[in-house]
C-alpha cells in the first residue's frame, strides 16, 4: 500500500480525513475507557496491604499525568516540524495539543490532590514531582498566553514554537533542581513508579485507561485542528464550498 | 459481574476525581462543537457577502 | 565581532546614561520591596534571618523582570534593531552585548546594594558576601533567559505583563540555587561551593545557548 504522507500535509485535505477520523477516535476512547473502568472496579483485588479503595484513583491519575507529559513532547515535536519545514498544519498540531495538554495536566494535579490528602493527609505538599508538574502548567500556560498575544497568526506560530523548544530544553534543568535543591542530599515523598510490582489486574486497567486516554487526545486535537483550519482559511475558495458551509 | 467494590469512607474522594474528570472531558468537545458551529456562521456569511458583491458587478 | 561587542555595548551604556530613571527605577524597586517584607511579616531577628535568602533573590527576580520589556524595545520601535539585523556582524554577538549592558545597569546594582540589605536582614558578614556572590553569578542568567522574552513578545500589548507569564518558570533553577546558597551559608556552609558550581554551570549554559534563541526570536518579530 502506497500511501502519500505529504498529501495530507496540506490543510485542506487533511480537513476531511480528519473529520472522518474523529468518530473513530471518540468511540475507541469511549469503549476502552468503559473496558478500562469496568476492568479496574470490578477485576481487581478489593483491598491492597496499606492503599485502601482510593488506589483506584490510579486509573485517572497515572494515565493523565503521562498525557500530560507525553502532550508537551509532541507539542515540541510538531513545533519543531514546523520551524524545520515550515508547514501550516504541524503549527497548528502544535497549538491544538497545548490546551489538551493542560487539561490533562490540571487533571493530573488534582486527581494528585484527592489522592494525597487519604494517603498523606495533605492536598498539597512541595514534593519534587509534584512542583515539576505544576511547573509544566506554567510552561503550558506561558505557551497559550503567547499565541493568543500576538495578532498576525505566522509570527504567533513561531514564537511560541521558540518558546516551546526553550522549554523543552530547560524541563530537564528544572526537574533536577527541584527534585535536589540541596545538591547533597536528594529527598522525595512521592513514591517512585512501580510498574514492576504492581498488581497484573491494575496495570491492565491502568493500560487500557492510558490507551483510552490516547484516543480522547487524538480525537479533541484533530477538532481543534480542523476548527483552526476553518477559521485560519476561512477565505479560502475550498472552505466556502465545503458541504457544511453550502448546507447550514 | 463482580461485587460493588465498597469505598468505605473513600467515595468523597473516589467521586470528585472521576466527576471532575468527567465533567472536564464531556466539556472540551463540547466547547469545540460551539466553536466550530461559530465559525462556520462565519464562512457562511463571507460566502454571502462574496455572493451579493458577485451578483452586484453582474447588475452593473 | 570583539570591536561590534564593544560599540554596542558602549552606545547602550551611553543611552542608559541620557536615561537614569530606568536604571534607578530598577535599584529602587528591589530595595523597596526588600523593605516591605519585615513590615508585612514581622521584625523577629530569627525569622528574618531564615527567610533572607528567599525575600532576596525572589526580589531580584521581579526587579530584573521590570527593566527587560525596554531590552528591546526603543530600538525596535526607532528602527536600529532592524538595521542591526540586516548588518553583516553575527546576530549572536550584538545580542549579547545588549543583554550585557542590561545586566551592568539592572544586575549589578542588586549586586553591589547586597550589602545593605544584609544589615535590615541582620545577616553575618560572611553570609552578606555569599549572597553578593550568587547573585553575581545568578543575574547574568536571569538577564540572558529574559532577554529570550523580551524578544519573543517584542511590540506585543502588555507585553511586560507576558513576558513574566513567559520567564519567571525558567528562573526556578536559579532561585533554587541562589537562595540554598545564602541559605546554605547562614547555616552550616557544608557544600556551599557545589551551589557556586552550578550556578556557575547554568551561566556558561545559558551565556552559550540563550543569544541564539533571542536572535531567532528577534528576526521573527521583525520579520
Amino acid at each position: 500500500m502506497n500511501i502519500n504522507w505529504f498529501k495530507y500535509a496540506a490543510p485542506s485535505s487533511f480537513y476531511p480525513l480528519a473529520g472522518k477520523l474523529i468518530p473513530w477516535f471518540m468511540g475507541l476512547a469511549l469503549l476502552l475507557s468503559l473496558l478500562g473502568l469496568y476492568w479496574g472496579f470490578f477485576k481487581t483485588p478489593n483491598v491492597l496491604t496499606h492503599q485502601k479503595e482510593y488506589y483506584r484513583i490510579i486509573f485517572i491519575h497515572v494515565p493523565a499525568v503521562w498525557m500530560g507529559m507525553w502532550l508537551y513532547v509532541m507539542m515540541v515535536f510538531w513545533a519543531l516540524v514546523g520551524l524545520v519545514f515550515n508547514t501550516r498544519l504541524s503549527y497548528m498540531f502544535a497549538s491544538a495539543i497545548a490546551p489538551t495538554g493542560a487539561l490533562f495536566t490540571v487533571i493530573g494535579l488534582w486527581t494528585g490532590a484527592f489522592w494525597g490528602q487519604p494517603s498523606w493527609g495533605t492536598w498539597w505538599d512541595w514534593d519534587p514531582r509534584m512542583t515539576s508538574f505544576l511547573i509544566l502548567l506554567f510552561l503550558y500556560i506561558g505557551y497559550m498566553a503567547l499565541q493568543s498575544a500576538i495578532d498576525d497568526s505566522r509570527r504567533a506560530d513561531k514564537a511560541s514554537a521558540i518558546l516551546a523548544l526553550v522549554g523543552l530544553v530547560m524541563v530537564p534543568v528544572i526537574y533536577w533542581s527541584v527534585n535536589c535543591p540541596n545538591p547533597a542530599e536528594c529527598s522525595s515523598l512521592h513514591q517512585e513508579s512501580s510498574t514492576q510490582q504492581i498488581e497484573p489486574n491494575i496495570f491492565f486497567a491502568m493500560m487500557v485507561m492510558v490507551l483510552a486516554f490516547w484516543f480522547y487526545a487524538f480525537g479533541v486535537v484533530c477538532m481543534r485542528v480542523r476548527t483552526l483550519i476553518l477559521q485560519r482559511e476561512k477565505h479560502t475558495q475550498w472552505v466556502q464550498e465545503l458541504e457544511e458551509v453550502q448546507h447550514g | 459481574m463482580g461485587e460493588w467494590p465498597s469505598f468505605g469512607s473513600y467515595g468523597f474522594y473516589i467521586l470528585w476525581t472521576y466527576g471532575l474528570t468527567l465533567i472536564l472531558m464531556l466539556l472540551e468537545p463540547t466547547v469545540l462543537k460551539i466553536q466550530r458551529q461559530s465559525i462556520l456562521k462565519t464562512v457562511r456569511r463571507l460566502v454571502k457577502i462574496r455572493q451579493r458583491g458577485n451578483q452586484e458587478a453582474i447588475n452593473k | 565581532m570583539l570591536r561590534i561587542f564593544r560599540t554596542v555595548l558602549w552606545r547602550d551604556l551611553l543611552l542608559a546614561m541620557r536615561h537614569k530613571t530606568e536604571v534607578l527605577t530598577t535599584l529602587f524597586f528591589f530595595i523597596i520591596v526588600i523593605s516591605l517584607f519585615p513590615l508585612g511579616i514581622g521584625m523577629d531577628k530569627a525569622l528574618l534571618q531564615k527567610i533572607a535568602p528567599g525575600v532576596v533573590w525572589i526580589a531580584a527576580l521581579l526587579a530584573s523582570m521590570l527593566a527587560l520589556e525596554r531590552l528591546f524595545a526603543s530600538d525596535y520601535e526607532d528602527g536600529t534593531l532592524e538595521q542591526m539585523l540586516l548588518s553583516p556582524q553575527p546576530l549572536f554577538v550584538i545580542v549579547l552585548a545588549k543583554v550585557f549592558a542590561h545586566w551592568l545597569l539592572t544586575g549589578l546594582p542588586l549586586v553591589l546594594i547586597a550589602p545593605l540589605v544584609g544589615l535590615q536582614y541582620h545577616l553575618s558578614g560572611e553570609t552578606i558576601l555569599m549572597t553578593m556572590l550568587s547573585l553575581l553569578l545568578g543575574t547574568p542568567v536571569l538577564s540572558l533567559l529574559g532577554a529570550i522574552g523580551a524578544a519573543l513578545t517584542l511590540g506585543l500589548r502588555g507585553g511586560g505583563v507576558l513576558i513574566s507569564l513567559l520567564i519567571l518558570p525558567l528562573y526556578i533553577p536559579v532561585l533554587i540555587y541562589g537562595a540554598g546558597a545564602v541559605a546554605d551559608s547562614l547555616l552550616s556552609h557544608n557544600n556551599v561551593q557545589s551551589y557556586l558550581l552550578l550556578l556557575t554551570g547554568f551561566l556558561i549554559l545559558t551565556l552559550v545557548l540563550t543569544p541564539w534563541a533571542t536572535a531567532a526570536a528577534l528576526r521573527i518579530a521583525v520579520e
